[in-house]
């Protein structure tokens, strides 16, 4: 057997080879790519996806620190007990059940603050003066620099047995009703703080529309109902979309406003995920909870996407 | 029989601006009528006091006959092209076309029947099924105009929709317009500054300035005859010659110059004269019943025309001939002897 020994200028070749195939790689725009995005990944890496990844592991623990971590599916099987379920004993599914309560409250503080943007950010984007239109978004944003707390707190003295509507109710002679501490309580806090989280991006949608698409409109005999229908509707989409993605999902996680407003029996999903945390310590338990939440709101807006994409592509035809 | 469309004392104010001020006029109906002025004249504002989109701060609108002054955009038979053309992005170009029957809820197979037909009027055959932004601006303009010829308006007004069209595109829409406008016999109600449009397509034009009417006649009264200084300068290139009028000699004095004239103002009047460039002759023949001696101060020569700037003492006048009817083109500080007939200078009152 015969062995090559390569000649120094058959290396310093092969050398040079490697070395260019070396620094076209590191040229190449893939890379640079990658290299200019390092500082925002590792950003997002480490203050957004490490704890969510350290929650998810720590949903698949034992609850014991003593004894190490186990793995362990028992959280998970807490959230979908089998017994109930196989035998359709459905008040049985506790945290399900609050589950389904929390989304019911959050579809309608969404459609009822969708339906209370509209009209205020059409007025706004559309009818009033040019000069007035940042005054005005700035005294619906102003509240919203105080805390969310104060603002919660500030509907108790209106909405109690002894405040401002029922002082108003006793007066013109009726009945004083129970508002404070119903599920009302709750919605109407919700709507409130949320808000302005429709408002924003939907008012960026109705500034963007230009008013001669409402004028040729009107013009070729449509009335105010029509115009809206036809093209204030499907023209505001995209920022009603933003709008709808943002409250429902601040809805889901609200649990300060179910507890001060709602009363003991208003708690909803996300004070049993906070309850784990801060009064039981079952921190394996708390971080199983809030994924199924996680995935499930992924999966509802996942699926509205579809749905309106498809219905975007159906009013195209 | 009513007119189409007519003004009583129409009068907008905006604020403290006023913006159409008091103005009358009567459009016969299947003409051509075009608003004319400089941007700022209020052309626009009655446009759209006709179309509904505002309403007048005092004075009546009326379509045949009928007071319309209070009654929505919606429910007025005239149609209105918008200068931007404010095609609706989210539908296809059938369904913007298609968008007026809609509302007055002709079903869906007789919409598209129709839809097509306009295309074809148009000439953008098969193009239904497109989408707003595939099209050129020609081809958005055209769109626009299908979507309001459409609904049989009795009057459709158009505000500058040749505006963001180059200039060839422009000169063959400003026809295919006409043809569709004579075809149809509907009453068009057209919004310009360019005069040479105007002058172009018009069967009559209103010359508005500072939202008042000046002047309203065919395009050629309105070249030949103008009311008033402001359309006399406003329209084409003239000589404005600011002077008195002394009613005993029938002449104009302005500077050094006494300038024949036949006009019935009052002696001692503040006036213009008013001379197209086209109107003065370059080595007037005897029976010229006017002529002046002066200097060449500058030559233009624009191929078929040759323009020359040419001064008497301190009055300048600019005198346009075509370059072959002139055996000799004069060069710059040559006298020459120039002229015009007395029946070429309009006299103006100067306000």
């Amino acid at each position: 057997m015969t062995t090559v020994t390569p000649s120094l200028d058959d290396i310093e070749a092969r050398l040079a080879t490697l070395r260019a195939t070396l620094m076209s790689f590191i040229g190449s725009d893939r890379i640079k790519g990658l290299l200019s995005l390092g500082p925002s990944i590792s950003v997002l890496g480490i203050i957004y996806f490490l704890p969510i990844l350290a929650l998810f592991i720590l949903s698949f623990g034992t609850e014991s620190s003593f004894t190490g971590f186990e793995f362990t599916l028992e959280h998970y099987g807490d959230i979908f007990p089998l017994d109930p379920l196989l035998s359709f004993n459905f008040a049985d599914l506790l945290y399900l059940g609050l589950l389904a309560k929390s989304l019911k409250v959050s579809l309608y503080v969404t459609i009822v603050s969708l339906v209370l943007s509209y009209p205020i950010t059409y007025y706004i984007g559309n009818r009033v003066q040019e000069a007035y239109r940042l005054p005005l978004m700035m005294l619906i944003m102003v509240p919203f620099w105080t805390s969310y707390l104060v603002r919660t707190y500030s509907w108790i003295p209106i909405l109690s047995e002894n405040g401002l509507i029922n002082g108003l109710l006793t007066t013109i002679g009726l009945q004083p009703l129970q508002l404070l501490y119903t599920p009302l309580a709750t919605n109407i806090g919700l709507v409130y703080l949320h808000l302005p989280f429709m408002i924003l991006p939907l008012y960026a949608s109705m500034a963007g529309l230009d008013a001669a698409h409402i004028e040729a409109a009107q013009d070729l005999g449509a009335t105010r109902l029509r115009v809206f229908r036809e093209i204030v509707l499907p023209l505001t989409m995209p920022g009603a979309a933003a709008g709808v993605i943002f409250v429902f999902i601040k809805s889901t996680a609200a649990y300060v406003v179910p507890t001060l407003l709602g009363g003991p029996n208003g708690i909803l999903y996300m004070n049993v995920v906070v309850s784990q945390f801060r009064q039981t310590y079952n921190w394996n338990f708390g971080a199983a909870l809030s994924f199924i939440l996680l995935a499930i709101v992924l999966a509802i807006l996942y699926a509205a996407q579809k749905m309106g994409a498809s219905l975007g592509s159906a009013q195209m035809r | 029989m009513p007119a189409s469309v007519a003004l009583e004392d129409v009068r907008k104010e905006f604020g403290d601006v006023v913006a159409v001020d008091d103005i009358s006029m009567e459009i016969e109906e299947g003409q051509f009528l075009t608003l004319l002025g400089p941007s700022g004249c209020g052309k626009t504002t009655t446009l759209r006091l006709m179309a509904g989109f505002e309403t007048p701060t005092s004075g009546t609108v009326k379509f045949e006959g009928e007071d319309v002054t209070d009654a929505p955009a919606y429910s007025r038979p005239s149609n209105l092209v918008f200068q931007s053309y404010a095609l609706f992005p989210h539908k296809t170009v059938g369904e913007n076309i298609g968008f007026g029957l809609k509302m007055r809820g002709v079903d869906k197979a007789k919409r598209e029947e129709q839809v097509l037909e306009m295309l074809d009027l148009v000439e953008l055959p098969r193009m239904q099924d497109r989408s707003i932004d595939e099209l050129s601006g020609g081809q958005q303009q055209r769109v626009a105009l299908a979507r309001a010829l459409i609904n049989e308006p009795t009057v459709l007004l158009l505000d500058e929709p040749l505006g963001a069209l180059d200039l060839k595109l422009r000169r063959n829409m400003q026809l295919e317009l006409k043809n569709i406008q004579e075809e149809l016999g509907i009453t068009f109600i057209y919004v310009t500054h360019d005069q040479e449009e105007a002058l172009r397509m018009s069967d009559k034009i209103a010359i508005l300035n500072d939202g008042r009417v000046e002047q309203v006649g065919a395009p050629n009264e309105i070249y030949e005859e103008p009311a008033t200084r402001f359309v006399a300068d406003f329209i084409g290139e003239t000589n404005l010659l600011d002077g008195t009028y002394d009613a005993d000699a029938g002449v104009v004095s302005t500077g050094a110059l006494r300038i024949p004239v036949e006009s019935n103002h009052d002696d001692g009047a503040a006036v213009s004269v008013s001379i197209r460039p086209e109107k003065i002759r370059i080595h007037p023949g005897d029976e010229t019943s006017y002529t002046l001696e002066c200097t060449v101060d500058d030559i233009v020569y624009q191929g078929n025309l040759v323009k020359i700037h040419v001064s008497v003492d301190d009055t300048e006048l600019v005198v346009e001939d075509h370059a072959e009817g002139l055996d000799t083109i004069p060069d710059v500080s040559d006298h020459i002897r120039i002229g015009w007939e007395t029946t070429q200078a309009t006299v103006l009152q100067n306000q």
